[in-house]
């Protein structure tokens, strides 16, 4: 291809008047030319041109197959075929704005799913070289892989197969009225994941130092330019504001992060819950075994690695988990397409005539179904603009749902990943635009333009077959819905076994400290107050090793450290034996009370009460971030009901063994507060007297709430999504005669 | 007019012919049929249906360029120069013919 020729070819399509004109000049300079020849040797001048005519050929074939030299053609034809098909769809406006519309809808939807699962999996994390980062995880013979502190600073310090190896805790904080989210990290956090700063620095080795996230200094902190240097209250401290971390960073875990502190090590040593991700060192692969010279060998079973390039690894079990909501968008666009299809058959059966007579006159079915694509692509393109439009439109209106819908304690804490289209969102669009495409125009323009005698008055078998694909993806829709409906319903509607209406919990990072607690409980607002270690519905019960005393069997036995008024507070009875004495508690003595279920697990068919329960205490106060008990065997004083105080979803807690406690006991993360009249009165004395403590106030009823929400949500997505597939059969039974 | 026997151009034979008549000057389309006409002594007539076509390849490949000027007859006609990259392209397609002509004048001589 030369440069001339482009030349040539854009004067062709650019100047086509002229150039025909030209053309037209040229042949008729010919003509005129050997007419003067002919009456040169004596012929008359009518006579010369025709005979001129008649030895220059069919003037519009050579005229054709000059143009044809031009390679032009198909940009022409294409031209033409795209005026007609709009002169058509102009004509019947309702037609395509349908399609249109149809389509856009299925393409927005798909899109907009794509927009979150690109977001959290395919986009890599604003770091330095993602594709090292793996998140390290241990298996233990106890299965426990949460880290601690320590085991954190142990794992830096050996490094197995990485570079280096980062810390990070995330943590809720209260601040001036506003509830941020961010991480407690190690010292290295910044530098390992090569992470900018927007300005200032980030911390090294002081204490009280604060690195917001630009998102946050932008949107919670008003985008102050003067921030650096100012100081935050947080942790019931002041933290000096040292830098604003670069746009597009929002940590590497999976809620975005408003704020890093650094890690206080002596703190932090006993302190679970720990995240450890490593940086790869070259040429170790992924899968090599990484537990050389790790510490206690003997309890490190195995070792896991997590690739952590993006938000949410891209490993089967994420694609497993996302398949079947992808699937379900998929399958409404099919419809979309499927009754498009059917419109745009019906269409080019009513053409079939026109087709007919076009095949027999020669023209190629290549260049029928080439212009019955035009057709189709002519609507594809402003139904992948809309779509487009409606995908950003969809997350919109998701996410204020969302907001809106979610409870408020998740509501106020949580910030949504960046939701921007990039790159892969467009090429996801062009790819599902096209794909639908094929199938609403490429199918019936096969079957439209198929020769054939004479028109067959019966539905086509492709017809019937989107019909039948359309019934049934539907119908698995609904069934979908229906199902998780029934799953939240059932779950909202559950005998907890205990009362969660009205009771206030709050979260304590150090203790109250006994005066406080005195103080609170002569205030009016407080009904009744309990202090636990864990509340419930924190997540699923933490276990140990426990058994009956004089055998060897041991089980994984959930446990809580609770004070007497805990059972009182959320009505749960104690069924056999006593409540924890006022000695028993104060002392945190060696005796327990034990669920139902865990009674009839250790002494089947037997009375539990005066039994021990023997307890694989390690006789630290802390071990893996988990509270111990100090004693090793303990005397069963009561049984309690069962109760649901773990995972929802889980049902009643299989075990359960309380231990006692109370205000005064070391390690209660817990407050419960029966109140008369919401939380506020309390909130404002507990942030007179006890701000540094507090990390955060709720109440039973959300904390309940936000382990059914997604089940809400997945309900509502279904439901949606049923009834848009219905809406989408309404026309197949109308057209039915 | 007593017509010549007339024979057909052998297939490609065309573009050559147009080359190497527009080696010496500038020429418009009906010049070039009448030149091929006299030159090969009415043996040779050019097609003037494929002529034009031909052509218009010729110049979207850059070997001729086309330029209106004024014809003898004192009207506008499109007048046709070999490029340097025709050049080239004719120097090639005399090879490609001397060779076939030779291998073809061998097969009859010796076959």
């Amino acid at each position: 291809m030369q440069w001339t020729d482009w030349k040539l070819r854009l004067r062709a399509l650019f100047g086509r008047a002229v150039v025909e004109r030209e053309l037209d000049e040229e042949v008729g300079f010919h003509l005129a030319m050997e007419a003067r020849k002919y009456q040169a040797h004596g012929m008359e001048e009518r006579e010369a041109m025709l005979r001129a005519r008649r030895e220059f050929g069919g003037m519009d074939r050579v005229k054709e197959e000059c143009r044809d030299a031009r390679g032009t053609r198909w940009v022409e034809m294409l031209a033409q075929d795209i005026r007609y098909a709009v002169r058509c769809y102009w004509r019947t406006p309702g037609f395509a704005v349908t399609v249109i519309a149809t389509i856009a809808l299925g393409l927005g939807l798909n899109t907009a799913l794509f927009t979150v699962f690109n977001a959290y999996v395919l986009r890599p994390l604003a770091v330095r070289e993602p594709d090292g980062l793996y998140q390290f995880g241990w298996g233990t013979r106890s299965g426990s892989t949460i880290f601690t502190g320590e085991d954190a600073r142990l794992v830096r310090k050996l490094r197995p197969g990485f570079q280096d190896v980062l810390a990070f805790k995330p943590v809720f904080a209260k601040s001036g009225g506003r509830t941020l989210f961010g991480n407690r990290v190690s010292g290295n956090y910044f530098s390992m994941l090569g992470v900018g700063m927007a300005m200032g620095r980030p911390f090294e080795t002081e204490i009280d130092a604060v690195v917001l996230s630009y998102n946050a200094w932008q949107n919670k902190f008003g985008g102050d330019a003067t921030i650096l240097g100012k100081t935050v209250p947080m942790f019931g401290g002041m933290y000096e504001v040292a830098g604003v971390a670069a746009p597009g960073f929002d940590g590497i875990g999976q809620i975005p992060a408003d704020f890093w502190v650094p890690q206080q090590a002596e703190r932090a040593a006993a302190d679970g819950g720990q995240t450890l991700v490593g940086r790869l060192a070259r040429g170790v692969a992924p899968a090599q075994q990484l537990t050389a010279g790790l510490p206690e060998a003997q309890r490190v079973t195995a070792v896991s690695l997590r690739p952590n390039a993006t938000t949410i690894p891209l490993m089967p079990e994420t694609v497993a988990l996302i398949l079947p909501v992808g699937l379900a968008f998929l399958l409404v666009l099919l419809i979309a397409c499927a009754n498009v299809a059917s419109m745009m058959a019906g269409r080019a059966m009513a053409r079939r005539r026109e087709m007919g007579i076009r095949l027999s006159l020669g023209a190629g079915r290549g260049r029928l179904i080439g212009q019955l694509m035009v057709e189709g692509v002519v609507l594809a393109v402003p139904a992948a603009l809309l779509g487009f439009w409606v995908s950003g439109a969809t997350l919109g209106m998701m996410t204020g749902a969302v907001r809106s819908t979610m409870p408020p304690m998740l509501a106020k804490m949580i910030r949504f990943v960046d939701l921007t289209p990039d790159m892969r969102v467009f090429v996801f669009l062009f790819g599902a635009a096209l794909l639908a495409t094929l199938v609403f125009a490429l199918l019936p323009a096969l079957q439209a333009t198929r020769p054939r005698l004479a028109y067959v008055g019966r539905p086509s078998r492709l017809r019937r077959g989107l019909v039948v694909t359309q019934v049934t993806v539907c119908a698995l829709l609904l069934i979908c819905a229906g199902v998780l409906l029934r799953a939240s319903g059932q779950m909202a509607e559950r005998d907890l076994g205990f009362g969660v209406e009205g009771v206030a919990v709050v979260g304590l990072n150090q203790p109250v400290g006994v005066p406080v607690l005195e103080a609170m409980r002569a205030e009016p607002w407080n009904e009744q107050m309990a202090v636990a270690w864990r509340g419930p519905f924190s997540g699923p019960l933490r276990t140990m090793s426990a058994g009956v005393a004089g055998t060897d069997v041991s089980t994984r036995a959930g446990y809580n450290f609770v004070s007497p008024e805990y059972f009182d507070l959320l009505r749960i009875p104690i069924v056999r034996g006593r409540n924890f004495s006022a000695a028993e508690a104060a002392g945190e003595g060696a005796v327990v009370v034990v669920s139902e279920a865990t009674a009839k697990l250790f002494w089947p068919g037997e009375d539990a009460l005066g039994r021990t329960v023997r307890l694989a205490a390690t006789g630290l106060q802390m071990d893996r971030g988990n509270r111990m008990p100090r004693f090793r065997e303990a005397e069963v004083v009561g049984v309690s009901k069962d109760v649901m105080s773990g995972m929802v979803t889980e049902g009643r807690d299989a075990t359960c063994l309380y231990f006692p406690t109370s205000g005064a006991g070391a390690g209660n993360e817990t407050l419960l507060v029966r109140t008369n009249g919401g939380t506020g009165a309390m909130e404002a004395f507990l942030d007179a007297k006890a701000s540094s403590s507090i990390l955060r106030v709720t109440t039973l009823e959300e904390l309940f709430a936000v382990q059914v929400y997604p089940f809400r949500v997945g309900a509502s997505v279904s439901t949606l999504l049923g009834v848009l597939s219905l809406v989408g059969l309404v026309p197949e039974f109308e057209t039915r005669d | 007019m007593k017509q010549p026997a007339r024979m057909d151009l052998l297939q490609g034979t065309l573009d050559l012919l147009i080359l190497r008549t527009l080696q010496g000057e500038p020429m418009h389309g009906w010049a070039v049929s009448e030149r091929i006409q006299q030159i090969s002594e009415d043996v040779l007539r050019v097609n003037q249906g494929s002529l034009y076509p031909a052509m218009h390849r010729l110049e979207h490949q850059g070997w001729i360029s086309a330029e209106w000027g004024v014809s003898e007859l004192g009207r506008r006609a499109r007048f046709y120069r070999l490029t340097a990259a025709g050049k080239k392209q004719l120097e090639r397609e005399r090879e490609n013919w001397d060779r076939l002509t030779t291998a073809i004048g061998r097969v009859i001589e010796l076959a």
